[in-house]
């Protein structure tokens, strides 16, 4: 395993997203933090649904739900704080937990009638579910309905750190994404993660094992949903702007191409995945306002063609170089 | 029998429980175990995890977050174990789905004992096998039938009669004898049906 | 209670469940045959309306612009059949999702490139444009009368095709017998392309019909799709009598819970939490029916013969 080329770029990809604001700065370029930054917001994301969608099959079409149910929690203490002079409602550590406690919640109800069903049905009703949601949202005219919040303050979180640079904000970010990673890591090797897993894997035997499949599952659903809802808490920060397009299920569309462009059911695919598609959208709508009209056909011939994602290429690579490099040690012998 | 499928009439008793209701996770709880007549095992991981994961089954609830399971000696040890006994435990590291038929077989038979049973359902394991094949498992189950009770379907007359203590012999979903297999050799009606589906207990 | 209202948003909630059966039927059709989740399918709904507006404009008549727009829908959905959906028909449901995904992003983008950013007006004829007088001096627009009739000519019509004609024999046992259909000789991929044809011209006749009454505009589909899809996990997935009930069902509590709900909850709580929690909890309506339909029925109100 050790120095292929695939964890040399996984090093690489991740020892640059630790030192990008330095970079940036050294150039003057500010620009590229606040990128990078949304980088990582949507690679937590996309992490949190890799643990259900990767590890687990389960075709959650619903997943930009959580990050709108942090923004708001973000944009609605926010609100409350500068309006009415309520000035712990712009707390960041209370705004995390309430976006952990909501969308718990949220992903339980979700899951518990989703996961009655299978395939298609699966995939229609979390995408109908976060739908509604949006429509909520879309509705609440108190808390600006169609228009969104402006946030006019970030989070403040007991003067520990302070998010109102863009740079720290980035490291936040950073250091959250390595606990999602961490977190992931820890949960798809325990027996948790394995019955996960198995049920990916062939879910009428995990019944006739012993499993009580569903159970697991609920649960791998909201431990998924959570992770997201904290990465909306990030995102509200980022933008300084609540709406509800940030839970469109175009977003939740996004994520999943996310996840899988980077590579289904690896640890550091997702995160490959949102760097690569967010510099693809730079750089096609760099060159072409109809950048879309190059991005969705590429979509399809990904799916039709790539089947493993970037990750999936970058195993092949392993493969085609440790056979190189053994015929050159016979060579050498 | 193992609730994939609800009964139309009648009701299921094993070891003094009626489970006829019982869900098919729950039925394993009770002592139950089945392998499929196709090969039913977790393709895309290794032998020994497949195991492991029947271990896990019934050591507790698998709400644990933190620990890596493939570490886990209390799960590992007896998985190779039992791989063991079904004589795969050289077979441990590779991912099933390379496996040869015979050997998945094999495997099930490791997962089903894995789950702690005190009767074993086998549909028609010998099917699509060789001759060497099939004596190996008719060897395995040879020594396992001391230990728990075996229900076996099965076309193989040779094997039925290797391995039975008692044969049900049905057609078209009805028993018509059950009795030792030197009387069932002898029995009129099933010489006639003798082409129909056979099944016995051991 | 004011009954001309009742009687005007009933008609109304019919007309939008017309609509949605008209796209679900096309989306279930495709699903229990072809086992394939099209999410493009709003866009097929999309380029019906973008094409009856263009072919109005041509021809200065939107008669026959619609009459020219439904066979054209079909011919670009059997296009879009042959050069990308037929290669997802083995693909996982995944893989379906993600492929139909990129093919929403195309078309918006084809759409913006051809036709502009801005939306179109289909214009009406003089005769559609006024409304009829039903009786009592009630009157109702004439317009969305004929999305009525030709929606419930079609439901008809679809009817004698899967029931009575062989190309119905073929799309019955294509839903429950894949092997018979290529046993019987049948072109199994041209019959594939034919459904996905019809689906197309049944999304776009629910466009065209829709473009008078809303906007055309880009994504005008994607709102309704959710919608659908939401109709055909009420009616059962493959199955267009579910399609059909469910649709109207959707159809009429959407519309009759946004028209009459702040009234109800007005009844119960002050007018000004009414008004407030009006139109989050009418736009929750219908999900909430899914929700509660899933649970005493998981597989839908009538779920197709072995499923």
């Amino acid at each position: 395993m050790k120095g292929t080329p695939r964890i040399i770029f996984i090093v690489i990809l991740m020892l640059g997203l630790g030192v990008v604001p330095l970079l940036a700065d050294y150039f003057d370029e500010p620009f590229y933090t606040v990128m990078f930054s949304r980088m990582l917001i949507l690679s937590i994301g996309a992490v949190s649904l890799n643990l259900i969608l990767g590890f687990g099959g389960m075709v959650s079409f619903g997943h930009a739900v959580y990050l709108g149910i942090g923004s708001y929690m973000v944009g609605i203490g926010t609100m409350h704080a500068v309006e009415d002079g309520i000035e712990w409602m712009a707390n960041g550590f209370l705004q995390i937990t309430l976006a952990i406690v909501f969308s718990a919640l949220t992903g339980l109800v979700i899951g518990a009638i989703s996961l009655r069903t299978r395939g298609v049905y699966f995939i229609m009703i979390t995408l109908a579910f976060s739908q509604m949601l949006y429509f909520v949202a879309v509705g609440n005219e108190r808390y600006g309905g169609d228009d969104g919040l402006s946030l006019y303050m970030r989070s403040d979180f007991n003067g520990l750190i302070d998010i109102t640079y863009d740079n720290s904000l980035y490291y936040l970010n950073f250091v959250i994404l390595l606990l999602s990673l961490y977190l992931s890591h820890r949960l798809i090797n325990s027996r948790f993660g394995m019955v996960i897993r198995g049920a990916k894997s062939n879910e009428q035997r995990m019944r006739a094992i012993g499993f009580p499949v569903f159970r697991y599952q609920l649960v791998a659903f909201v431990i998924a949903g959570t992770i997201c809802g904290i990465a909306g808490v990030l995102s509200a920060n980022q933008t300084e702007f609540v709406n509800p397009s940030v839970m469109h299920w175009t977003r939740s569309g996004d994520l999943i191409i996310m996840t899988v462009l980077g590579g289904l059911g690896t640890l550091f695919g997702p995160v490959i995945g949102a760097v690569a598609f967010l510099f693809l959208e730079e750089f096609l709508s760099g060159i072409t306002e109809y950048w879309q009209l190059y991005f969705g056909p590429m979509l399809v011939l990904v799916v039709i063609f790539a089947r493993g994602g970037i990750d999936g290429m970058l195993v092949g690579l392993d493969k085609w170089w440790s056979r190189n490099s053994t015929v050159k040690n016979e060579e050498i012998d | 029998m193992t609730g994939e499928i609800e009964s139309d009439s009648g009701s299921i008793l094993f070891d003094g429980n009626n489970i006829s209701g019982v869900p098919v996770h729950l039925r394993s709880a009770h002592g139950l175990a089945r392998s499929f007549q196709i090969s039913n095992i977790f393709h895309d991981m290794t032998t020994w995890d497949n195991v492991a994961l029947a271990v896990q089954a019934h050591a507790g609830h698998s709400f644990h977050f933190w620990k890596n399971a493939s570490q886990e000696q209390e799960l590992r040890r007896p998985a190779i174990e039992f791989l063991a006994m079904v004589g795969l435990e050289n077979r441990a590291k590779f991912v099933a789905g390379q496996l040869s038929h015979g050997e998945h077989r094999q495997l099930e038979i490791a997962m089903a004992l894995a789950t702690n049973p005190k009767m074993l359902l086998l549909d028609e394991p010998m099917a699509g096998m060789g001759p060497k094949e099939s004596q190996a498992i008719v060897k395995i189950l040879q020594n396992l039938k001391r230990k728990l009770t075996i229900l076996l379907i099965e076309h193989d007359m040779d094997v039925v009669f290797t391995l039975a203590d008692r044969i049900t012999v049905l057609v078209n979903g009805r028993g018509i004898a059950t009795d030792i297999p030197d009387a069932i050799k002898k029995n009129q009606k099933v010489i006639a049906a003798y082409l129909g589906e056979e099944s016995y207990h051991a | 209670m004011n009954w001309t209202l009742l009687l005007e948003q009933t008609l109304n909630g019919f007309q939008f469940g017309i609509l949605l059966f008209l796209l679900a039927a096309g989306l279930t059709l495709i699903f229990g045959i072809m086992d394939l989740i099209n999410l493009a399918h709003g866009s097929l709904y999309m380029m019906g309306a973008y094409f009856a507006a263009t072919l109005t404009k041509w021809t200065g008549s939107f008669l026959l612009g619609a009459i020219l727009a439904i066979p054209a829908c079909m011919a670009f959905g059997m296009i879009v059949e042959m050069i990308a959906i037929r290669t997802l028909y083995t693909r996982n449901h995944l893989d379906q999702v993600l492929a139909t995904f990129g093919l929403i992003l195309f078309f918006n983008e084809f759409v913006r490139l051809i036709w502009g950013p801005i939306g179109l007006d289909i214009p009406l004829p003089e005769v559609l444009n006024g409304s009829v007088e039903l009786f009592l001096g009630i009157r109702y627009p004439a317009f969305r009368l004929v999305i009525i009739a030709v929606g419930i000519l079609v439901a008809f019509l679809l009817y004698l095709l899967v029931s009575r004609t062989k190309l119905g024999m073929l799309i019955r046992a294509g839903a429950s017998n894949r092997q018979m259909i290529s046993a019987l000789g049948v072109n199994i991929n041209f019959l594939y392309t034919i459904v996905f044809g019809l689906g197309a011209a049944l999304a776009g006749l629910a466009g065209l019909m829709a473009g008078p009454i809303m906007t055309v505009e880009i994504g005008m589909g994607e709102g309704i799709l959710i919608i659908t899809l939401v109709v055909i996990v009420i009616g059962g997935v493959g199955s267009i009598k579910g399609a059909f009930v469910a649709a109207l069902l959707v159809g009429l509590i959407d519309t009759l819970g946004r028209s009459f709900l702040p009234d109800i909850l007005g009844l119960f709580f002050s007018n000004d939490v009414a008004d407030t929690a009006a139109p989050a909890i009418s736009s929750m309506l219908i999900y909430l029916l899914m929700a509660l339909i899933l649970a005493i029925k998981p597989q839908g109100l009538f779920p197709p013969r072995g499923a």
